[in-house]
């Protein structure tokens, strides 16, 4: 039919012309414009893929994720690589912190660094035993797992949900275990939570709040408990305390810090409120001074307890607080009226961040009759003074050989966290290999819970801040680490701190593996 | 598209037209023709638009306008540019998208509804108002929703007095009149003005030269070429295709001012624009009549022939380009009337009966064929009705609605003298022998288009309705027959005496006259002159054709008993061939052909008696034997 020639639809119609132009099917004029949608799908779809604006919460050490760890990282991530490439075994152990973090935040940039090489350095020394190239024969190998928790830990949502794939039996990473986790704060609470409900076994650094806990949850800190006993432990000694009776009372005195999301200052001061006797001859009122350092005016509230203690004039006062607090409410009492008498003060440890000799200007003045001890996680003075209290093998990786802490890297070990950190990967490895076999050489998350399990006084885990051994008794709570050694630390005005004494909830910690009983 | 496939006997036109309409047409030079189809009341001028504006309906990228300048024939030019503007607007053509007319619409603006003053400054101030008039209206609603926006926001109340006072300061502003009218006052301060930024006072010159009527065309002049450069701007992209307007009736006064404007303007400058009008009497077109002559007018030096549908081509219009610039911008088609053929096409496309029955009864003339169908129905027309009953639906629609529609126009005071006129065979003899009744009807007739080629002729269906109302009056029939077959022995023209005197129903001096032709012509020459006379109308009897041929056979009186000589034999046959084919010729006094038989037998007969020319006569014997009765 030619054009035009259709049959008209009734008589006398003519047929509908035929178009001069005849209209495209609207697919067919849409062609290119379908084409552009297809493509940008397609970006669209590759582009939410990628998500180059994501943050990067979980690496192997290849995604740089802060400028003080790049050195660090880069050893992880060579030694990550060279246990993949061995052909044998392994295992990945995650260390989960607040790493994007800032120098206001009470996770500083500097605590991150510290938990990062004292992880690489069990990484290293149970990857090679004998301090050189080549592997040892324990199995398996480990892989470590940088993991940030954002600023103040706040971000720990999208870490635990890659840590909890990571974790799945037939992902690649083959992640079986988290180690650190942070201070003991709410977000750290939440975030032992969902790791906890994704069945992945954890072992806390330097979480030291009596409360905080969740299945799986183990920790190679004392608790604030155990802080509070240990530093009571260590007050009994004195002569004060010895001589105090019900008319001449050795009387204390708490500073509390209210700060809601704070576990540890909170558990802090109920440590010390529960362990203090109260027995006629030592007194610590019901009266104690409140502040919160999260919100606006703590200096002040703090300065103002002042009058309050020159009126009581306490042999001792608790302070259950954060370093930042502490420097404020040691500044004060350095200006006190009644610096005629000679106060305690006495905190956890969380003083450990004063002790900085770097800081300008001293905490307190000259004639401010003062004495500061607190109790601290570790301390490497713990090595000399305290043989028996650690193990030697361990102590010999913080030192000058190659491939030891203190050639690796500059950073003091005063305050203790790379320390702590070294001590919960190790820990986490000794329950990876506990649940290993021939027949099963790569266990999985699941089983790492009974690895943890099988690390009790006759096979402690040789830990550089103590014997580590977890033990059901006298009402201790699970995973937390039986009479761990509590070195008692004196701060000194310049920022300095020595260890007086190495105490423990008991007063004498572990000295190595005990016989079977 | 291949010849008569949805338009018979029109198709050159539409293959013109879709040289026209692409661009750049193949040996184009660029320019375009306004095509401007002639034809009388009837000839499918608006058939031939419509169809054409339906080839562009269901186009891509064609934008087209179909007006009619009879609908409202008070319109101004001015008017129905707007009018062509708008209807081009109003669309979101598909493949091509909107058009718009900037220039058109700061014309319109600045003259409509408003008289300025005669003093300058007052003058621009009133247009400035003017306007900014379509907008400011727009400032209300605007100011009513920044302030619900900004309060929402809990902007400070000073704050949204300041932003609504800066929005109704800059909708009051000249600058912004100036801003938003930027580009076409800066076209009509170009264009017309001494300076880009003389546009407004050319607007104001504008408004004036509009409410002046010795000035209107100028302004009218100025309009159109604004609408012509607010196109082209639409056609500065690539594009494939013209604009398309339809003009029909284009004959009235704002269609021939319309085109009449558009052929100046182009003969400085090319456009997009493709007309095609159409008029029913000989359009008013500046140039026109000194370069083309119509089929039945006399070839003149320097006047091409107007062609007819079939000699139409792109190709041929660069050919035959005549006259001054202005006269070329015409290509002029006379819609003659169809053929059989092209009305047999037609009606196959139709799927309509019996066009033999309805070409032999109006002509070709293509309203008339069919109306004549619709009104008689397929039914009607096929066997069932009786010759009778056959012959009431044409007669009767011949007579009412044919007339009424092909004369409405005539003035009435040459209807009497043009009903006398039909009864002769050509306009000349009419002229001369019954006179023009006062008027100048020839001009008339030759203004509306009702002639055909000859000698000129009254176009053969409007003679055919004219001499019904003639045949009404039988007396002045008798009369106005008589008067001419004096006159045409008055001056020897033979047949056409034997011509009116048939028509007067006396058969004896026609015989007479045919039987002394016989006798000295050649058979061709004879059957040439027997036919021409033997058209002679006749006024309708009412009976059936062979009981009018047995009558008209009988009044010849009783034969002789003895046998007759070949004279006597040949003249009753004569006499019988001349009834039967003078009843045959009325397509009305013979519907069904039943006389063609009779008039094969005649002429076997007649080559019976014939010494020479047997042979021809029995052909033409085998013709009307042969002849397909409808």
């Amino acid at each position: 039919m030619t054009e035009g020639q259709a049959v008209s639809p009734e008589p006398d119609k003519l047929p509908q012309p035929g178009p001069i132009n005849p209209r495209r099917p609207w697919y067919r004029k849409l062609g290119w414009q379908i084409i552009i949608v297809m493509v940008v799908t397609i970006l669209t779809a590759a582009v939410l893929s990628w998500s180059p604006w994501s943050t990067v919460r979980v690496t192997d050490g290849s995604d740089p994720l802060a400028d003080n760890l790049r050195e660090v990282q880069g050893l992880i991530l060579d030694e990550n690589k060279r246990v993949i490439s061995s052909g044998r075994p392994w295992v990945s152990i995650a260390v989960m912190l607040p790493i994007r973090t800032t120098d206001e935040a009470r996770n500083k940039p500097e605590d991150a660094l510290r938990h990062i090489q004292g992880a690489y350095l069990a990484q290293y020394w149970s990857n090679h035993p004998n301090g050189d190239d080549k592997f040892g024969d324990n199995a398996p190998l480990i892989r470590i797992l940088i993991a940030d928790t954002g600023y103040e830990g706040l971000e720990w949502r999208d870490t635990v949900a890659q840590l909890g794939e990571m974790a799945k039996p037939d992902n690649n990473e083959r992640l079986v275990a988290v180690a650190g986790l942070g201070l003991s704060t709410d977000a750290t609470q939440q975030a032992v939570n969902a790791l906890a409900n994704k069945g992945i076994s954890m072992v806390g650094s330097v979480i030291t709040a009596t409360g905080l806990a969740a299945t799986g949850l183990f920790r190679v800190a004392p608790t604030n408990s155990d802080e509070a006993a240990a530093m009571v432990n260590y007050l009994e000694d004195t002569q004060e305390w010895k001589s105090a009776s019900a008319t001449t009372p050795y009387e204390a005195y708490l500073v509390q810090d209210r700060a809601g999301d704070d576990t540890y200052v909170q558990d802090l001061g109920n440590q010390y409120r529960r362990i203090f006797p109260n027995d006629g001859a030592h007194i610590l009122p019901q009266a104690q001074g409140d502040y919160n350092s999260q919100k606006e005016g703590a200096g002040n509230a703090i300065a103002a307890q002042i009058a309050t203690i020159c009126s009581f004039r306490p042999r001792v006062v608790f302070f259950a607080g954060r370093s930042d607090g502490l420097r404020t409410f040691l500044r004060a009492l350095s200006a006190r009226y009644c610096s005629d008498t000679r106060i305690t003060v006495v905190t956890g440890d969380g003083a450990n961040n004063l002790n900085d000799p770097t800081e300008t200007g001293p905490l307190w003045v000259d004639g401010a009759n003062l004495d500061v001890f607190y109790t601290a996680l570790a301390s490497p003075e713990t090595w000399q003074n305290h043989s028996t209290a650690v193990s030697r093998d361990t102590v010999h990786r913080f030192g000058q050989c190659t491939d030891c802490f203190s050639v690796l890297f500059s950073e003091p070990l005063d305050e203790g966290d790379a320390i702590m950190s070294h001590d919960a990967v190790l820990t986490a490895i000794t329950a990876a290999r506990n649940v290993a076999s021939q027949q099963n050489p790569q266990p999985t998350a699941d089983a790492i819970i009974n690895g943890l399990y099988q690390i009790n006084a006759t096979n402690p885990v040789p830990g550089a801040s103590g014997w580590l051994y977890f033990q059901r008794e006298g009402g201790i709570p699970d995973g937390v680490p039986y009479n761990k050694a509590v070195p008692i630390m004196q701060l000194h005005s310049n920022g300095t701190a020595s260890q007086e004494d190495l105490s423990s909830r008991s007063g004498t910690p572990p000295a190595g593996p005990e016989p079977p009983r | 598209m291949p010849e008569g496939a949805t338009l018979p006997g029109r198709s050159g036109i539409d293959a013109l037209f879709t040289d026209c309409i692409r661009r750049p047409a193949e040996g184009s030079t660029g320019d375009l023709p306004v095509i401007v189809l002639l034809g009388m009341r009837g000839s499918g001028k608006t058939w031939v638009l419509e169809y054409l504006k339906g080839r562009c309906e269901g186009s891509d990228a064609i934008p087209y306008v179909f007006a009619d300048c009879a609908a409202q024939p008070d319109n101004s030019v001015w008017q129905l540019s707007c009018e062509l503007a708008d209807a081009l607007h109003a669309e979101r053509w598909p493949g091509f998208g909107r058009l718009n007319f900037p220039r058109v619409t700061l014309a319109r603006l600045a003259v409509e509804h408003l008289k300025l003053d005669e003093n300058l400054a007052p003058a621009q101030e009133a247009l400035r108002k003017k306007l900014r008039a379509p907008f400011v209206q727009h400032v209300d609603p605007v100011v009513g929703l920044v302030t619900n926006l900004l309060s929402a926001l809990s902007i400070p109340q000073w704050m949204i007095s300041a932003v609504v006072w800066s929005i109704r300061f800059i909708a009051g502003s000249n600058r912004t009149v100036e801003r938003l009218y930027r580009r076409g006052l800066k076209w009509y301060g170009v264009k017309f003005g001494r300076s880009a930024n003389s546009g407004l006072s050319f607007l104001v010159e504008l408004n004036r030269r509009y409410h002046r009527d010795d000035q209107r065309k100028l302004a009218e002049s100025v309009l159109l070429e604004a609408f012509i450069d607010d196109l082209k701007d639409a056609f500065t992209r690539r594009r494939d295709f013209n604009c398309a307007i339809f003009l029909d009736n284009c004959d009235d006064s704002a269609g021939t001012g319309f085109l009449n404007l558009l052929a100046e303007l182009r003969s400085r400058d090319s456009d997009p624009l493709v007309v095609m009008a159409a008029s029913r009497t000989r359009p008013d077109l500046i140039g026109l009549d000194s370069s083309w002559s119509l089929p039945w007018e006399p070839d003149q030096p320097g006047k091409l022939r107007v062609p007819n549908p079939n000699k139409t081509s792109y190709t041929s219009r660069h050919d035959d380009r005549v006259g001054t610039s202005l006269a070329s911008s015409w290509y002029p088609v006379h819609l003659r009337d169809l053929t059989g053929d092209e009305l047999r096409q037609d009606y196959k496309l139709r799927r309509l009966y019996h066009p033999d029955f309805v070409y032999r009864f109006a002509a070709g003339h293509p309203w008339s064929a069919h109306r004549v169908h619709k009104l008689g129905a397929s039914g009607a027309l096929a066997n069932t009705l009786s010759e009778t009953e056959l012959l009431n639906i044409p007669a009767k629609f011949a007579r009412q609605e044919a007339a009424e529609y092909l004369l409405a126009d005539l003035p009435t005071t040459f209807r009497p003298t043009l009903v006398q006129w039909s009864a002769a065979r050509d306009i000349g003899v009419a002229a001369a022998a019954l006179g023009d009744g006062g008027g100048d009807l020839q001009s008339e007739l030759e203004k509306r288009l009702w002639l055909v080629p000859g000698d000129p002729r009254l176009h053969p269906w409007l003679r055919r309705i004219l001499l019904r109302e003639l045949a009404e009056d039988a007396e002045r029939w008798s009369q106005v027959h008589r008067r001419l077959c004096d006159y045409a022995a008055q001056q020897g023209r033979l047949i056409d005496a034997a011509y009116h005197e048939l028509a007067c129903g006396e058969l004896p001096p026609v015989v007479d006259h045919l039987v002394k032709q016989l006798g000295w012509m050649d058979a061709d020459s004879w059957i040439q002159e027997f036919d021409a006379v033997t058209d002679a109308p006749s006024r309708a009897s009412g009976e059936t054709p062979v009981k009018r041929h047995e009558r008209l056979v009988f009044e010849r009186g009783p034969l002789d008993d003895g046998p007759l000589d070949q004279n006597a034999r040949v003249r009753n046959i004569l006499w019988s061939l001349v009834a039967a084919r003078w009843i045959w010729s009325d397509q009305l006094g013979d519907p069904k052909v039943s006389l063609k038989d009779t008039i094969a037998d005649g002429y076997a007969r007649l080559a019976d008696e014939s010494r020479a020319g047997s042979a021809r006569y029995r052909r033409e014997a085998r013709v009307y034997r042969e002849m397909r009765p409808w």
